[in-house]
């Protein structure tokens, strides 16, 4: 019975003139912005790779551990084309170094954006797949709902139809599963179009997660526009009229795809400033200045420590970061006994400097979290966090790859300890013989003579064996990060319609 | 078979709507209620349908209790309402299939649907015609049509003849009068006396919420029933 009565709902809305514009408008609109989200990924892409190839190509050339400064690029996720989420707005590589200043765990989210605006709290992403079904979708489900229940009362059918031996029960589920039916129809037309279109570009390779983060992000997508249509259900078997539904209707969607989102943004900024960034700039240059202190106090208690500190300061560029041929001899005794002083120095104050920074990393990211928490008020907000989630665009996946680097680069200093038996090597400063060294001692005329002879068989390390950072996201991270999120969301359809329920029980059908 | 017991609404805003109101209608016969507006008959239609709960008393539909297995009774009625509103943007015949379907009728064939219309006087292009595109009287003979298929041995009918022209309240009569011959119980509210005196076999006269008099037709099939009324209504006023 539930199943007829369904059919019924399905075939009159189907022959509505909204469910036609609705569908129409939402496919046109996958179809104009498909191509460009595709044209932006492979052009994002293409930076990528180039950017990848240029750090590689920077590898080759490293003569010397100590300059070994790999950096590292996150990949564009292929599925921002279904929701950008925050991927453009936050930083999309690091440098990791050990020799030179210690600023590589300032990584990266500092550098993400404008230091006085926390980059995580904009509501308004490009027009992609999200912002269509939130905004074209929802006032779909919504017209498609309003009038649902009222509409059947004011021409007298409703009566009719529960003057048959059905329950109430029975033709609201109908009605539920109805609409479901109904708008899975542009959903289910939107994607394959929008697939379609994605997988036409030659850029887009889709793997099996991919697939599989796609086919939640359709589920999470039904789920959203459900929850609207059970909101318009609610009002619709509240009211005896359908024009009030409607008018309740466009409220709620005001309210939960404007007004909430923002509002979460002000009331988190309102109610979490984050730290003062020049407070924190004051706290970084005082650091800083005793860094420098205490590296001038130390260098002094080292061999040589007048020749070192002259030559190679904590700021000093040498011969760029991915070429060193060190020949003053000077320096090369400093370095077999103080490189592993210079590393776990610098890692010593990377790690102040990181706690500084962190303390304003987390004052975003509790603004953040407090605006997230807000925003789940609001359906929009709970389909926004989860297809960012799945799509891996999200901010949970930007600090999983920030941790991956912390971890890199941990991994890049085991394997040059590994080479240079622990920092003790010369070849984690030069490769210059001994010989070499003396002449280049001599003065300016030998020292340009040994730097000749050093270069000839100075060659690029062999850095084939050096781990490279992967990073990707499986299904089951997709799901864990958006499984809070689309629980809610289950949660709130549930709700919805059991109020829905009570209110169809209590309802009037004369 | 319709049965009434003591049956009293008391709405909530206190009106008495229904007031302790007892009588059965028995299969084959037209029981038709008259009255004025708020005299009760939409209200006994309403708690026959178990749309509202009756304050007190019971209602039972072949011998099912219409409030405590509203389900049940259900399967033994059909509703005609005063203005029949089908779905408009589905034809007579997926109209009429819908509503068979909900009463159990499944599989049926487009010609026994056909039939059925053609047997309540819709013409022929009328029955793949939508339902936006028909008048009243083709909206109320299909309603007939409704409750036919389903078959019912009883059958509820609120003013069915409200805003019908003549001739297309004389063909419904005819139809019930079909009805009658295949056994059914009809209880039928109007204010429409004259068709009444056409139609029933007793006539119940309510007055705010109260049944004051039942006539059999042997009573007024040669009198004049508007008299009849309203000397009921005089005397109940009086009481």
């Amino acid at each position: 019975m539930i199943w007829k009565i369904a059919a019924k709902e399905f075939l009159l809305n189907l022959m509505t003139f909204k469910f036609v514009v609705g569908t129409i408008l939402c496919v046109v609109l996958v179809a104009i912005f498909v191509p460009v989200l595709a044209e932006d990924y492979r052009q994002r892409l293409q930076q990528y790779d180039q950017r990848v190839a240029d750090n590689e190509a920077k590898l080759r050339q490293v003569k010397a551990y100590r300059v070994l400064t790999p950096t590292v690029y996150r990949r564009p996720q292929v599925l921002s084309v279904f929701s950008q989420g925050m991927e453009k707005r936050l930083a999309d590589s690091a440098k990791i170094g050990f020799g030179t200043r210690p600023d590589f765990d300032k990584i990266p989210e500092i550098n993400a954006g404008p230091a006085e605006v926390n980059p995580y709290l904009s509501i308004f992403p490009a027009f992609d797949f999200l912002l269509i079904f939130k905004i074209v979708m929802s006032a779909l489900a919504l017209l498609v709902a309003y009038d649902a229940v009222a509409r059947e009362r004011e021409q007298g059918t409703l009566s009719l139809s529960l003057s048959y031996p059905i329950s109430r029960a029975q033709v609201l589920l109908g009605k539920l599963l109805a609409g479901l039916l109904t708008l899975a129809v542009p959903a289910t037309i939107a994607f394959l179009v929008g697939l379609l279109l994605l997988l036409s570009s030659p850029a887009i390779a889709l793997g099996g997660s991919d697939w599989a983060r796609i086919a939640m992000m359709y589920v999470a997508s039904l789920l959203f526009i459900l929850a609207v249509y059970n909101v318009g259900l609610l009002f619709s078997s509240l009211t005896g009229s359908s024009s009030l539904a409607l008018i309740l209707g466009l409220f709620f969607w005001v309210v939960s795809i404007i007004v909430i989102p923002d509002a979460t943004v002000y009331l988190a900024r309102r109610f979490l400033p984050v730290t003062s960034v020049e407070a924190k700039d004051e706290q970084i240059a005082g650091i800083e200045k005793l860094f420098l202190h205490e590296w001038h106090q130390e260098c002094a208690k080292l061999p040589s420590g007048g020749a070192a500190n002259a030559t190679l300061g904590p700021f000093h560029g040498g011969n760029g970061d991915w070429f060193i041929l060190v020949c003053n001899p000077a320096e090369a005794q400093y370095w077999e006994k103080g490189a592993a002083f210079e590393v776990s120095f610098n890692v010593k104050y990377a790690r102040k400097f990181w706690e500084v920074e962190h303390d304003y990393v987390e004052s975003l990211l509790r603004q953040t979290r407090l605006a997230r928490a807000i925003g789940r008020l609001s359906p929009a907000c709970l389909y926004d966090n989860t297809m960012n989630a799945l799509a891996g665009t999200d901010l949970a996946d930007y600090q999983s790859w920030t941790q991956r680097v912390r971890d890199y680069r941990d991994t890049v200093l085991a394997y040059i300890r590994n080479k240079t038996d622990n920092l003790r090597s010369p070849l984690y400063i030069t490769q210059c013989t001994q010989a070499e060294q003396i002449t280049w001692a001599k003065g300016d005329k030998f020292a340009e003579e040994a730097t000749r002879a050093a270069e000839k068989h100075t060659l690029p390390l062999n850095l084939e064996d050096l781990p490279r950072l992967t990073y990707g996201m499986g299904i089951a991270q997709g799901l864990q990060r958006a499984a809070a999120d689309l629980a809610v969301l289950l949660l709130f359809n549930l709700l919805m319609f059991s109020l829905s329920f009570v209110a169809f029980l209590r309802y009037d059908v004369r | 078979m319709i049965e009434l017991n003591e049956l009293t609404k008391r709405y909530e805003d206190g009106v008495l709507a229904l007031d302790h109101v007892s009588y059965t209608i028995q299969p084959g016969e037209i029981f038709c209620l008259l009255g004025a507006n708020g005299a009760g008959k939409t209200t006994t239609v309403n708690i026959l349908l178990d749309f509202i709960q009756p304050t007190s008393g019971a209602c039972f539909i072949n011998g099912q209790d219409c409030n405590k297995f509203p389900l049940e009774a259900k399967k033994h009625v059909s509703y005609v309402s005063e203005n029949v509103q089908l779905y408009g943007m589905f034809t007579a015949r997926q109209n009429l299939r819908f509503f068979a379907e909900l009463g159990g009728k499944k599989g049926l064939k487009n010609q026994e649907l056909d039939d059925v219309m053609r047997s309540v006087g819709l013409p022929e292009k009328a029955l793949t015609m939508r339902l936006k595109n028909y008048s009243k009287g083709m909206r109320q003979k299909l309603g007939i049509a409704i409750a036919l298929i389903k078959d019912p041995p009883a059958i509820i009918m609120d003013e069915p003849t409200s805003g019908l022209d003549p001739r297309s309240a004389n063909e419904f009569l005819d139809q019930l009068r079909k009805l009658r011959e295949r056994g059914k119980a009809i209880l039928m509210t109007t204010h429409d006396i004259f068709r009444a005196k056409q139609i029933a076999d007793r006539v119940g006269i309510m007055k705010q919420g109260r049944l004051v008099a039942i006539r059999k037709r042997d009573e007024f099939k040669h009198a004049d029933l508007e008299q009849i009324y309203l000397r009921e209504m005089e005397a109940a006023e009086a009481v």
